[in-house]
């Protein structure tokens, strides 16, 4: 069923972005504010920043204490794998994964949000820049493709999105870490500032406070509040402190008078022009009444998450076409990346006993990368990084007291603080690997009839060998930093627990081995332009979501003065 | 604010219905034992009763609020009901009884009748068994572990509890502040 009713003008606009989170909500902002009519697609319901219910809500107010029973938890088996997002508090900003199901070849977490502003609401907020050590890396070391795009290409468009999102933080004068424009940074507490005096003394490895999204300092960013250390920022901040779609970006695009927002609505492909060199409108399923239309716009950004978009690609076949748009490098869906984590050390002190901290700090300490960062620390095993976040705190309620195990001597115990504990855990840079692919399953379908994903991803002896190091070297900065009864951990963890998937649509100078230019344009269409983490043509080992932002910025500027122009 | 209130916006907005056990807790506040309308879902009256005072005599009321006035039985009996399988309920079941067995030994009186001093005795010797013990399946915790450790978190986790000032409960703490004098707080955070 087609319903183009209304006419071509009604559905016709400037520019249509797909998808609503981190880089959707960029891409809408920059081109409303450019003065385009512009529609945002996104495939779940509106909300609206403010609409989060359980923002107030103490334990007591939360079903069983906020924590899922078993027989809540049927329909989120994959979700369940992170540990941390499943929660009466969160579970309404998830898809049932028996809704939307994929096909594991070997093991991946897939973790979802479909809803207006995406994961923007949910990320982690940790926001650091690639510097030219991740953008050189691919051509010095002859892996995979190289970037088109260097550090000072990109640079003044972290400094844009820095200053409107609001990102706290340090400038520290690293090479492998870029300084930027930040708010003020959050405190050490006094077992961090102690650590990393000893750390930088012993071993001569930095430790910085973490770069966050987060308003430090009152005044601009179009009134959104500053932190209130709450903590609580996965269920949604009532101030706008943390920098999402809803508090930022689409408020802004909102007010320029020239958007759209069209809840409900999933893509299902793009569709090519007579000329079939370019993109005239979307393909669009209802996803309420199950009804298809069509939009159609002279620029288009794919931007509904790294698979989302590789997805809707893979899925726009045409002659001209027949293994999905843009695909003539065969790369479409290849080198997926993430980063691996979930291993490092912590460790206790004895000292600071009359030392406390006030405020729950939505961010931690960092470690930038100290591997093959230049000539003296090449390593003989792996290539490329790994860096850590951590922090330092004091124990609670929830310790195991030994001294006292009831009465008012157990009372006592628990009203007073416990030990200072530090920890840190690694985030790993994963190589991008051609075999490590996504592709379409027509023989599962999710709920609304769309065919699915094969996931077929995994760790290769790069990211193994730099794990054993990672997990070494934790303990090296545990204890050099002044720690007793260091312990080490590795809790494993398929590709896809980071929620940082990467690649599937790279960017590179030649249309035979990747899918994007140096634009994000896609080379054979140039007026689709994919700016989430699909782009990657690298990880890094730092944190992705600053670098979309800033990639989104950048191609949506291009796109509007080559659309002046006449070029697209 | 009024309870019910509370109750159903937060039903509303989250789109899903309470459970019956968050119900009778929200709805009974801190008016513990004598809310005739709560009745346990998987426990007996008689194994409620006495799990409230064993949870009283682990985290007793004094100058703030005790497990009884937390309802930490109930929410026990809520864990046991929605997060244990049958298995597990039997066995907590079963284990529950060796406070009255050691009572009985003791002073031949149910651990409810006991005084305080004598019901010290008998945590004192079940603590002890529980450094002792050894749960080789992982899947039978010796029940005072699980009595103690419920018994805090359902203690912290509610409103009495969390308000009631045995440790320090800030919803909105504004700036962060790296370091402070412990003094000036004076006792840890709930949150």
């Amino acid at each position: 069923m087609y319903f183009n009713s209304k006419g071509n003008d009604e559905v016709t606009y400037d520019a249509i972005v797909v998808g609503s989170g981190i880089s959707g909500g960029w891409a809408a902002k920059e081109l409303t504010q450019k003065g385009l009519k512009t529609l945002v697609l996104e495939r779940g319901r509106m909300v609206k920043h403010g609409d989060y219910p359980t923002a107030h809500l103490e334990a007591w107010e939360l079903p069983n204490r906020n924590r899922m029973t078993p027989e809540q938890m049927k329909d989120y088996k994959i979700q369940e794998r992170t540990g941390y997002t499943m929660a009466p508090a969160y579970q309404h900003w998830w898809p049932k994964d028996t809704d939307y199901p994929y096909t594991e070849k070997k093991p991946f977490d897939w973790i979802r949000a479909y809803h207006v502003g995406g994961r923007s609401l949910l990320w982690g907020r940790q926001s650091y820049r690639m510097g030219d050590l991740d953008f050189e890396a691919n051509a010095k070391e002859g892996i995979a493709v190289d970037w088109p795009v260097r550090y000072k290409d990109i640079a003044p468009w972290y400094d844009y999105v820095e200053e409107f999102a609001g990102i706290s933080g340090q400038n520290e004068g690293l090479f492998q870490l870029p300084d930027g424009k930040f708010l003020p940074p959050f405190e050490y507490n006094c077992i961090e500032k102690s650590v990393k005096k000893n750390v930088k003394k012993i071993l001569g490895r930095d430790i910085i406070m973490g770069r966050c999204a987060h308003i430090t300092k009152d005044g601009g960013h179009y009134g959104r509040g500053t932190c209130q250390t709450r903590n609580r920022c996965m269920r949604g901040c009532p101030y706008g402190a943390y920098f999402s779609s809803n508090a930022a970006t689409l408020p802004v695009a909102e007010g320029t008078g020239n958007l759209t927002i069209r809840p409900f609505s999933i893509v299902t492909e793009v569709i090519l022009d007579e000329t079939g060199k370019k993109a005239k409108g979307v393909r669009v399923m209802d996803s309420e009444t199950k009804e298809i239309h069509e939009y159609y716009a002279k620029i288009i950004f794919l931007c509904a998450s790294t698979f989302g978009s590789t997805q809707i690609l893979l899925n726009s076949v045409s002659d001209i076409h027949p293994q999905g748009m843009g695909n003539e490098s065969g790369e479409l869906g290849h080198n997926v990346m993430d980063h691996h984590f979930q291993i490092g050390a912590h460790g206790k002190s004895d000292e600071f006993k009359d030392r406390y901290y006030h405020g729950r700090r939505p961010t931690g300490i960092y470690v930038p990368r100290f591997r093959n960062i230049d000539a003296k620390s090449k390593m003989s095993n792996f290539v490329r990084g790994y860096g850590y976040q951590g922090g330092g705190g004091r124990q609670g309620w929830g310790r195991y007291i030994a001294e006292a195990q009831y009465g008012t001597a157990l009372k006592e115990a628990l009203s007073q603080t416990g030990d200072w504990t530090f920890g840190i855990m690694g985030f790993g840079e994963c190589l991008p690997y051609h075999e490590n692919k996504i592709s379409l399953n027509h023989d599962v379908k999710d709920i609304h009839g769309m065919p699915t994903l094969t996931m077929d991803v995994e760790w290769k002896s790069n990211e193994i060998e730099m794990r054993k190091d990672m997990q070494i070297s934790a303990a090296e900065i545990c204890e050099a930093g002044g720690l007793k009864d260091v312990k080490t951990y590795d809790g494993g963890g398929n590709p896809g627990l980071g929620i940082h998937e990467m690649g599937t649509a790279r960017m590179g100078h030649d249309p035979q081995t990747s899918v994007l230019n140096r634009w994000n344009q896609i080379h054979s269409v140039l007026n689709v332009f994919v700016t989430d983490g699909s782009f990657m043509t690298s990880s890094s080992c730092v944190n992705p979501s600053l670098t979309y932002m800033a990639f989104t910025a950048r191609a949506a500027h291009y796109a509007v003065e080559e659309l002046k122009k006449g070029n697209l | 604010m009024d309870r019910r209130e509370v109750l159903k916006t937060s039903g509303l907005l989250l789109g899903y219905a309470l459970s019956a056990g968050t119900t009778a807790a929200l709805l009974g506040g801190c008016t513990a034992n004598t809310d005739k309308d709560w009745n346990p879902k998987t426990l007996s009256n008689e194994e409620v009763d006495l799990l409230a005072e064993i949870c009283e005599a682990i985290l007793p009321k004094t100058d703030t609020p005790g497990a009884k006035d937390a309802l930490c039985h109930r929410y026990i009996d809520e864990m046991i009901t929605n997060f244990y399988e049958k298995e597990a309920q039997n066995h907590f079941r079963e284990t529950l009884k060796e406070f009255n067995k050691e009572s009985t030994r003791k002073f031949s009186k149910a651990f409810i009748a006991l005084t305080p001093g004598e019901k010290e005795v008998i945590l004192e010797h079940l603590s002890n068994q529980m450094k002792d013990y050894v749960d080789e399946t992982g899947k039978k915790p010796h029940i005072f572990k699980t009595i103690k450790e419920a018994t805090i978190s359902g203690y912290f986790t509610s409103e009495v509890g969390a308000k009631g000032g045995l440790c320090e409960f800030i919803p909105i703490p504004g700036p962060y502040q790296g370091c402070i004098n412990y003094n000036s707080v004076g006792k840890g955070y709930v949150l």
